[in-house]
């Protein structure tokens, strides 16, 4: 049923294009949305990182007051001091010294309740290490190198926050501050106080933030909340490094960690430049909480609307099918009655189908027309084509007359006859006789390839034809011809059988000479053929019954019938004992 | 007079006191055999050269701790000469004995004055406390180990140094506080005026090192050969 293809093909195409609308639309509000989130968690980044920074510096700031306060300590001064007063001596206080130094420092490391507490001379060296588990750093390890350190060590006045190293040691980075330990204004030593950067501080940064928190240093994740796999891609960013954004980060970059896009925002922290201290907001999360709520939203309002359409187009397409089903019922009706004057009348009005109605009507009555016309046509057609036929068919029986009258045996056994008997006495004659012999049937056959010839031809054949009768009956047989007319087509064997019937009714049987007087002339647009004879005449009744007696005449009379179509005339006079004339008047 | 006041003239009563008996400890020795021909002097000047290693600069925000806002302008920026003891290094047949009068090292101002003494083996020196507040002394020097406990103003503890040595002495209440008192064998030592110069006199003639020692600076020695009635003269750079 094609209508119902066509309702079909409405509402997927309403469904097609409401769902091509539907994804467009997420596609667009995909675009605008990530562009606003991505300002947002800029803005997010930006102030997790302000107020990062401001707790790593509150939280340094209070490590740096209360390092201070520690290593007011006399005890461990004087320890430390005499220590290193003592240690070239080798002298065995020297190990009670370090122990009071050791007693020390883990009061203060409880106290201040680091991760980490180092004292280490006035030279960097290390003179012990507080840690929680206990770190196993070896003897002789030195901490000159960390900017914290030097910076104390120097005195300089510079800010003790800013100064903050990263310790790194055995898979563990410690943020730690120095203070100097001051006697009398001389350095003796330094307190280095630190937390670990562990993932539980990585954790609780994350769960105050919201954003996820790499730690890394020297090519190496320290901590972090991302997955193991985001942070292998994290370190090939840091490896790479040109993608990462520097210290100070003054602005933020997109980074992708495992097929996530990340916001990355690398934190000043004033370290070593191998480590970096970055945290990131994760694009695709965020946009994944959004998009969830409006992907919902878009395809419940995406198959309400393809409810709707589907609704609307079979509504739509039901009030154009059903008139046009009645119409084509209607056609239905009107291809098996064929009866092209029925009106249509639809039950309800419709516009399209109306049009479509009246075009109908006005094909059905040029129809009806043409119909009418075919048939005449036909009509016309076949009774041309019988008329044809009738006239071939005379024509191939006249020419099959005129063969039979030939090849009569009569006539050729006399021919043949007349020819034999003249070899001996006439021998040129005889062969002259052969020769007209073979031309008349020569002719006769041609003939019966041709409708017309000219009447020279006819004449020619005449001519032959009545040699050899004029052989056969010598004297008895006169012939006179009296031909005006220079040129003109007559059909063929039009003569011929006037001729015949001169020779066979009228000279054959009478006793003595017979004038066969064949007359061709044109006057007033009329050919005249008039071919007439001394014979034998005949009576009335004969001739009333002339037609009726030979297929000659009556065959030549149709033939010129069909060939002039009845615009010729024919004319038989015949008088018993005096003769017959036959006069044809053809239109030329 | 208000407490600053009163303080104040405190301080400068001290400053005078430890002065003198600085000055007393230093000169008191030569003086008294100064006629003796057969010993020997040595007189020259010390000058330091070297940074002081871990000297701390000016600290903006952390300096002078534990000192009141108000008496940190008065402090003088420190003479490190007078840190400076010179004393004779060799073999000494003799033994000597400790002074009659015990060299005193005064707390005042949250300060050891002086920072630097150095005594003979045995002698006693007493740490009277000028400051409005208690103060300690102690130590955990291997020459002398001892801690005086706290004791208010006005209060004398001694401590007797048997043992030549580098002794380091603090007080546990002001752990900036810090002194250090150099126990010899011998009395040949002496310290360094404020423009560098000394004089060693009465000392026995031969061949000794000259060491100029400070407490955070690497000791110069100079060999010296010393006659009977003659003074050398020894030029130092620390």
């Amino acid at each position: 049923m094609k209508l119902l293809k066509l309702r079909t093909k409405i509402i997927l195409f309403t469904a097609l294009l409401l769902i091509g609308v539907v994804i467009g639309s997420f596609l667009l509000i995909d675009h605008v949305v990530r562009d606003q989130v991505r300002g947002r968690l800029v803005r997010d980044l930006e102030r997790s990182q302000h107020n990062l920074e401001q707790i790593q510096k509150d939280r340094l700031r209070e490590l740096v007051a209360y390092s201070i306060i520690a290593s007011e300590n006399s005890t461990l001064k004087a320890a430390i001091e005499t220590f290193q007063s003592e240690r070239l001596g080798a002298s065995p206080i020297l190990e009670q010294l370090r122990r009071t130094v050791d007693n020390e420092a883990n009061k203060l490391f409880t106290v201040l309740a680091a991760d980490l507490l180092i004292i280490t001379d006035n030279a960097g060296q290390i003179l012990t290490v507080q840690s929680s588990p206990i770190l196993p750093v070896p003897p002789g390890l030195t901490l000159s190198d960390q900017p914290s350190i030097i910076n104390s060590l120097s005195s300089k006045p510079a800010d003790f926050v800013q100064a903050a190293s990263i310790w790194r040691f055995n898979q563990k980075a410690y943020r730690i501050v120095s203070v100097p330990i001051l006697l009398q204004d001389i350095v003796v030593g330094t307190l280095n106080t630190g937390f670990e950067i562990s993932p539980s501080l990585v954790q609780a940064i994350k769960a105050n933030t919201d954003s996820d928190v790499v730690f890394s240093a020297d090519g190496q994740i320290i901590a972090s909340t991302l997955t193991p796999q985001q942070n292998e891609s994290f370190l090939n960013y840091v490896r790479e490094d040109s993608r990462m954004p520097r210290v100070p980060s003054p602005s933020q970059a997109e980074v992708v960690l495992h097929g996530e896009t990340f916001l990355a925002l690398k934190l000043a922290s004033g370290e070593r430049s191998n480590a970096s201290f970055v945290i990131l907001n994760s694009i695709d999360r965020a946009m994944h909480d959004i998009m969830s709520g409006i992907k919902t939203t878009l395809i419940v309002i995406g198959l309400f609307s393809i409810f709707l359409a589907t609704l609307l187009g079979w509504t739509l397409s039901q009030s154009i099918t059903k008139p046009l089903m009645t119409f084509v019922n209607f056609m239905d009706g009107i291809s098996q009655t064929g009866d092209l004057k029925k009106k249509f009348q639809p039950q309800t009005p419709n516009f399209e189908v109306d049009v479509l109605a009246r075009s109908y009507e006005s094909l059905a009555h040029s129809l009806e027309e043409s119909q009418a016309q075919t048939a005449k046509y036909h009509e016309e057609l076949r009774q041309k084509e019988s008329s044809e036929e009738k006239l071939r068919t005379l024509a191939a029986r006249s020419r099959l007359d005129a063969l039979i009258s030939q090849i009569n045996p009569h006539f050729l056994f006399n021919a043949l006859n007349t020819v034999s008997a003249l070899i001996d006495e006439n021998p040129g004659e005889a062969q002259r006789l052969t020769l007209k012999l073979s031309n008349i049937f020569r002719q006769t056959l041609q003939a019966s390839e041709r409708e017309i010839i000219s009447l020279q031809e006819e004449l020619n054949f005449i001519r032959d034809y009545l040699e050899i009768e004029k052989a056969r009956f010598g004297e008895r047989l006169q012939v006179e011809q009296q031909v005006t007319v220079q040129k003109a087509e007559i059909p063929c064997f039009t003569l011929q059988p006037l001729v015949e019937n001169a020779i066979k009714h009228g000279a054959s049987p009478k006793i003595g000479t017979t004038t066969i007087r064949i007359e061709v002339r044109q006057s007033d647009g009329k050919l005249t053929v008039q071919v007439s004879d001394d014979g034998i005449g005949m009576n009335q009744e004969s001739l009333n019954h002339m037609l009726d007696r030979g297929y000659g005449l009556k065959n030549l009379i149709d033939r010129l019938n069909i060939f002039y179509q009845g615009n010729f005339s024919w004319k038989v006079e015949s008088q018993f004992q005096h003769g017959t004339v036959v006069r044809l008047e053809l239109p030329c | 007079m208000s407490p600053p006041l009163k303080r104040r003239a405190g301080v400068a009563i001290f400053s005078v006191i430890g002065g003198g008996l600085v000055a007393l400890i230093c000169l008191s020795r030569p003086e008294h055999s100064a006629a003796n021909p057969h010993l020997a002097s040595i007189s020259g000047t010390v000058r330091i050269e070297s940074k002081i290693q871990s000297k701390s600069l000016a600290l903006n925000l952390y300096s002078r701790r534990g000192i009141s806002a108000a008496n940190q302008k008065l402090q003088p920026p420190a003479n490190e000469l007078q840190n400076i003891v010179l004393y004779l290094e060799g073999r000494f047949p003799d033994s000597f004995d400790p002074p009659e009068k015990s060299p005193v090292i005064l707390q005042a101002d949250e300060t050891f004055v002086p920072h630097v003494l150095p005594v003979i083996r045995g002698t006693t020196v007493n740490f009277p406390n000028g400051d409005p507040f208690f103060h300690n002394v102690f130590s955990l020097s291997s020459a002398k180990n001892f801690d005086l406990g706290r004791y208010p103003k006005d209060h004398v503890r001694s401590v007797r140094f048997d043992r030549p040595g580098i002794v380091k002495v603090f007080c546990h209440i002001h752990s900036h506080m810090s002194a250090v008192v150099l126990v010899f064998e011998h009395p040949y030592f002496a310290g360094v005026d404020a423009q560098g110069r000394f004089k060693m006199e009465n000392l026995p003639p031969g061949n000794y090192e000259l060491v100029a020692w400070h407490e955070r600076l690497k000791p110069q020695k100079q060999t010296v050969t010393l006659r009977a009635g003659a003074e050398s003269r020894v030029d130092l750079v620390l």
